[in-house]
């Protein structure tokens, strides 16, 4: 342990005396590096040469680590996403930590290894954070909150203000796999094959295509899955959707689990993919700079139809019914009676 | 419906003088002459009443004399009273029949033919109160000689608003989906059974929309409609022309037959025999759903056919039955090979109504043509006007007001997006035909339902909008009491999943209703979903779940499902993927997989259905053992017995059934109520309602169930209003 005396985290390491100090610089200080935190300072200063976005994200997964990433790499690839969903391109993040105590440092040290990592592979600097510990039982854990800054690529940036009736429907990928694969870690079950999250960083795509193409919005669907997304988005722009279900990747596994499970493929979390919205006319070229970009599986699943004073989401099913996508209750709470 | 009609002709054959008016759905009769008179005007009104105007309750009382020379009926009241009273469909009269039928009258071959007491009401009434104005009639002018019956005190039409004949009313025509003309009013019949007897799917523009047609005895018929309508699985429902041909197709005792025969003219579940339908009609079920001709034209193509007919809603699966021309030619396009409509509007869909016999009685299980929509007395809701939208299956919306519930027609299965565009639609058509905006809306307590979110977005339209929700089994007590017009029952609400208060899907509950408080006496022990929604289509599911709950092996079932099971039960233990249940609903499924009767319901209740079947087939067998511990019946000794006797279908089928039943009656002998309410989706079973009713009566126990209105979800909505009428608590108990 280079950077404690201890095995796990007692209340110390939140005391503001040499135990935190110790940690922090052995640990955290070491492990995401760079001038501004080297400074030792409160905050960090940024120089940007135009309009920034700003988003924050506090993350908690259950476990921890699961096949594809862990809470670490989670906490970077959230933040930088979201930003890239503002058209923006990251350019520091600030993290903060709250430790339960008796959480083992060598875990801690595995999670601060990860998310510095990612950080590197996305170009992002860690500029600034904060460590505090509960008492044992009042954390599930660590919970990390990181908050992002960036740069605008576009003025106006994508948003769902812009989302128009005619606009297509792009997903970056096949859908469901983060979910899922968290869902099978934590219940353990054994799948075969098994499943890997899709979660990782969609910047450098999201951001090729704002470049690209006229954007009208980008989103990230996270919790609540794509539906939720549409759902929600069909709202803001007052305009309904229409969605082929058959057009919709999923892989195979998702789609078999999720059906033993008795899940909606289309409810299941993502954290490595996006959907975009852009004017008919430029699907083609969208999807072709997706391809270029690393997303092969990018495809166009449906369009926005003419506004409506009941904007709804409708998935057409491959045998041609079509039923429509709510924001649920995100209780998995049976209606067949 | 003819009654003030038949009111005037009454009280001026007796030499009564007076009026009768039409007031908020009451008939008001004043009436002034001699004391014998007066009796005997009392003693007939009852007795010689049309069929189709029930009479619920009369009052007297005593008034001013100086009514005035003659009889009258006075003109219905301005817009805004009476706006409850709107009547169903009905079906064609003998009367109209019979001159249809005969050459010498001037109706002879008229498809539409109608008088006061029968043909179309709420699918052509525009506004409520009805009156012909504002009524798709209102386009056809009524001819020297209509307007003459009209006016005539002496003539059966005299005030039948629908009042036509072939000079000025709407006529039939066949035509091709792309519109060209096949036949027009005299051969459009003979062309159209032409085409039946060719196998071909005739589209019939009906009362409440379109319906799809076929020659019932060709196998090669049905199989093709099938396959069209995108319906591969379900019974679809047959048109005999007279009360003989249904006895050729199924066992027809005296109720059965008043049912087929009554003004509603509904599709009457009945026992089949012989092979006289094609199997395809409703393969591998012992029973057939037949209804006799709705109108004169059904009627006329039932002679010009000769045999029994396939009559099913005029839809693809999944969508609203189509109901203007233009909807059938898009939707039926590739589905009907000709259509024999009229150009008559309809004005609302309503798809034709569903009954069984139970115990002698007809019983609806779905709510539409002829018998919605239904009246009922809702006493606390004189001041009200309270939309309640019911639930998620089977959406059947009820409005209450002025002291009265009228439930609406069925709309359908809200995950269908259609459906769901439709209940939309369908809840703004209720509010402005009654020219009513709700004050009050009352919904379930489940978060997910479409009615709920229909709710809340309309709270968030308008604020001051009073939303109040109802728990399910609560709201299904609650209509069985709102139909006999009592205030508290034991309810014994079984159903395949309803929301409870402590937020687990309940469905096999005993609940002490008053009002609108109720407390949950005893409940089937819970069980495990293994994946929720999914497990309502795979009975396997579910008995992993118990098999699971139960801590019992997995019994070799043989085959892929051995399999199956275990990797169901691999879930069933994970209570994160598996939510608990206590319906009997999904017992039926699990007990229907396990005995290998049917694994996967592909339609609503299928795998209940099957063994139901089974064990009516089987005959009366003993109760398997079970526990009670005071609130929670224990059905794992039952399991335990079942998986024994699993060769034994038919054993298995009856034994659930009489468990069923003695946890019934385990439940009353701990509680000793007087009255027993029978309601939820479950009592559709009719061997479980008999049985249960019967075993209950011979404890001395009063049974209340339902009758008027369907006892699923159907039946819901006026549930709902019940409990939000009778005390204005009850946003706290939701
Ligand atoms: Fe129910
Ligand atoms: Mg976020
Ligand atoms: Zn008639
Ligand atoms: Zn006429």
């Amino acid at each position: 342990m280079p950077f404690s005396d201890y095995e796990r985290v007692v209340l110390a390491h939140g005391g503001g005396g040499r135990v935190m100090q110790r940690l922090i610089r052995d640990l955290f200080v070491a492990a995401f590096g760079g001038a501004a935190l080297e400074r030792g300072h409160d905050g960090a200063v940024l120089r940007p040469r135009g309009p920034i976005a700003v988003t924050t994200d506090a993350f908690t997964v259950s476990p921890r680590t699961f096949p594809g990433g862990d809470l670490g790499s989670l906490a970077v690839h959230g933040t930088v996403n979201d930003l890239a969903m503002c058209g923006a391109r990251p350019l520091a993040l600030t993290a903060s930590f709250i430790l339960e105590e008796g959480l083992e440092l060598r875990e801690l040290a595995t999670l601060v290894e990860h998310m510095a990592a990612a950080a590197r592979s996305c170009g992002v600097e860690v500029v600034t954070g904060d460590t505090k510990v509960v008492e044992r039982g009042k954390g599930d854990g660590v919970f990390i909150t990181t908050t992002g800054v960036g740069e605008l690529l576009v003025d106006p940036p994508p948003g769902p203000e812009r989302l128009a009736p005619g606009d297509a429907i792009v997903v970056s990928g096949p859908i469901g796999e983060h979910g899922v694969a968290v869902l099978a870690a934590r219940e353990g079950l054994s799948l075969e094959p098994p499943l890997v999250s899709d979660a990782g960083p969609v910047h450098a795509a999201a951001l090729a295509l704002v470049e690209a193409c006229e954007v009208h919005c980008l989103r990230d669907p996270t919790r609540g899955g794509l539906a939720s997304v549409l759902a929600e988005l069909a709202t803001a722009s007052g305009s309904s959707m229409h969605i082929r279900e058959a057009d919709v990747p999923v892989r195979p596994a998702v789609a078999d689990t999720c059906e033993l499970l008795g899940l909606d493929p289309l409810y299941v979390a993502c954290e490595g993919r996006f959907v975009a919205f852009v004017p008919a006319a430029q699907v083609d070229d969208a999807l072709a700079c997706l391809r270029r970009s690393g997303c092969e599986q990018a495809a166009h699943i449906g369009a926005l139809g003419p506004a409506s004073a009941d904007p709804l989401v409708f998935a057409e099913s491959a045998l041609g019914g079509r039923r429509i996508l709510d924001l649920l209750s995100s209780e998995q709470l049976p209606r067949i009676c | 419906m003819g009654f003030r009609p038949f009111v005037a002709g009454l009280a001026r054959g007796l030499g009564l003088r007076g009026h009768v008016e039409n007031r908020g759905g009451e008939v008001i009769v004043a009436i002034e002459g001699s004391a014998a008179a007066l009796d005997a005007f009392a003693a007939r009104l009852p007795e010689e009443a049309p069929e189709a105007a029930q009479i619920e309750a009369a009052r007297w009382m005593e008034v001013e004399g100086g009514l005035g020379d003659g009889f009258v009926i006075r003109a219905s009241e301005a817009r805004g009273e009476g706006v409850l009273a709107i009547g169903p469909d009905l079906r064609v009269c003998e009367a109209c029949l019979a001159e249809v039928g005969d050459p010498e009258d001037r109706r002879f071959g008229y498809g539409l033919n109608a008088c006061t007491a029968c043909g179309p009401r709420l699918t052509i009434t525009a506004r409520s109160p009805w009156a012909r104005a504002d009524s798709a009639m209102a386009s056809f002018p009524a001819c020297p000689a209509c307007q003459g019956e009209f006016e005539d005190p002496e003539d059966r039409r005299w005030h039948a608003e629908a009042i036509a004949c072939p000079d000025c009313g709407p006529r039939l025509r066949l035509e091709a989906l792309d519109g060209r003309g096949l036949a027009g009013p005299e051969g459009a019949i003979e062309s159209a059974a032409e085409l039946l007897r060719r196998g071909q799917v005739l589209g019939l523009k009906g009362v409440g929309g379109f319906q799809l047609l076929v020659d019932a005895r060709s196998e090669a018929a049905v199989e093709t409609l099938r396959a069209r309508k995108r319906r591969p699985h379900k019974a679809l429902a047959v048109m005999v022309a007279d009360l003989r041909a249904a006895a050729e197709l199924v066992d027809l005792t005296g109720p059965a037959a008043a049912a087929l025969d009554s003004p509603a003219g509904p599709i009457v579940l009945l026992p089949r025999r012989g092979p006289q339908a094609a199997e395809g009609v409703a393969p591998g079920q012992p029973r057939l759903g037949l209804m006799l001709p709705t109108t004169a034209a059904h009627a006329r193509l039932l002679a010009a056919f000769g045999g029994p007919i396939v009559a099913t809603s005029g839809n693809v699966h999944g969508r609203p039955m189509a109901r203007t021309l233009d909807e059938a030619r898009a939707q039926l396009t590739g589905v009907a090979d000709a259509l024999l409509v009229h150009d008559r509007a309809i004005l609302r869909r309503c798809d034709d109504s569903v009954v069984q016999v139970v115990e002698g009685r007809p019983r609806a299980l779905r709510l539409g043509r002829g018998l919605a929509p239904a009246r009922f007395e809702l006493p606390g809701s004189a001041d009200a006007s309270l939309l309640a939208l019911g639930g998620h299956l089977q959406h059947t919306p009820a409005y209450a007001g002025e002291g009265l519930a009228l439930v609406w027609p069925y709309v359908g299965d809200l995950d269908e997006a259609e459906t769901r565009v439709a209940m939309g639609e369908g809840l703004a058509d209720l509010c402005a035909t009654i020219g009513r905006a709700p004050t009050r809306v009352v919904c379930d307590a489940h978060p997910d339902y479409a009615t709920t979110r229909w709710a809340e977005a309309a709270q968030r339209r308008d604020p001051s909008l009073r939303v109040d929700r109802v728990w399910h089994h609560h709201a299904h007590v609650a209509a069985v009491l709102a139909e006999h017009g009592r205030a508290a029952a034991l309810g014994v609400s079984w159903d395949g999943a309803g929301l409870g208060t402590d937020r687990s899907s309940w469905g096999g509950e005993f609940l002490l209703v008053e009002g609108a408080r109720f407390r949950r006496l005893a409940h089937l022990r819970p069980f495990p979903l293994p994946g929720a929604d999914a497990a309502a289509r795979d009975g396997l599911r579910v008995l992993a779940g118990m098999l699971a709950a139960a801590e019992l092996p997995a019994p070799r079932l043989g085959g892929e499902q051995d399999e199956a099971l275990a990797r169901f039960l691999s879930i069933a233990r994970r209570p994160r993927l598996s939510p608990s249940s206590s319906a009997v609903g999904r017992l039926f499924d699990a007990f229907a997989a396990l005995v290998g009767l049917r694994r996967r319901s592909r339609y609503q209740a299928e795998a209940a259905c099957a063994l139901e079947h089974a064990a009516a087939a089987h005959g009366p067998a003993p109760a398997y053992p079970f526990g009670f511990d005071g609130a929670r019946l224990d059905w794992r000794p039952a399991l335990v017995g079942a998986i024994d006797e699993r060769a034994r279908p038919g054993l298995v089928a009856a034994r659930v059934h009489a468990t069923l039943i003695s946890m019934i009656l385990a439940v009353v002998a701990r509680h000793r109520p007087r009255t027993v309410a029978l309601s939820g989706g479950c009592f559709a079973n009719a061997l479980l309602l008999a049985g249960a009713s019967e075993a209950l009566r011979g404890g001395g126990v009063e049974v209340l169930s339902p009758e008027r209105l369907p006892p699923g979800d159907g039946g819901l909505a006026l549930g709902q209003a019940w409990v939000a009428t009778r005390s204005e608590e009850v946003g706290a108990c939701a």
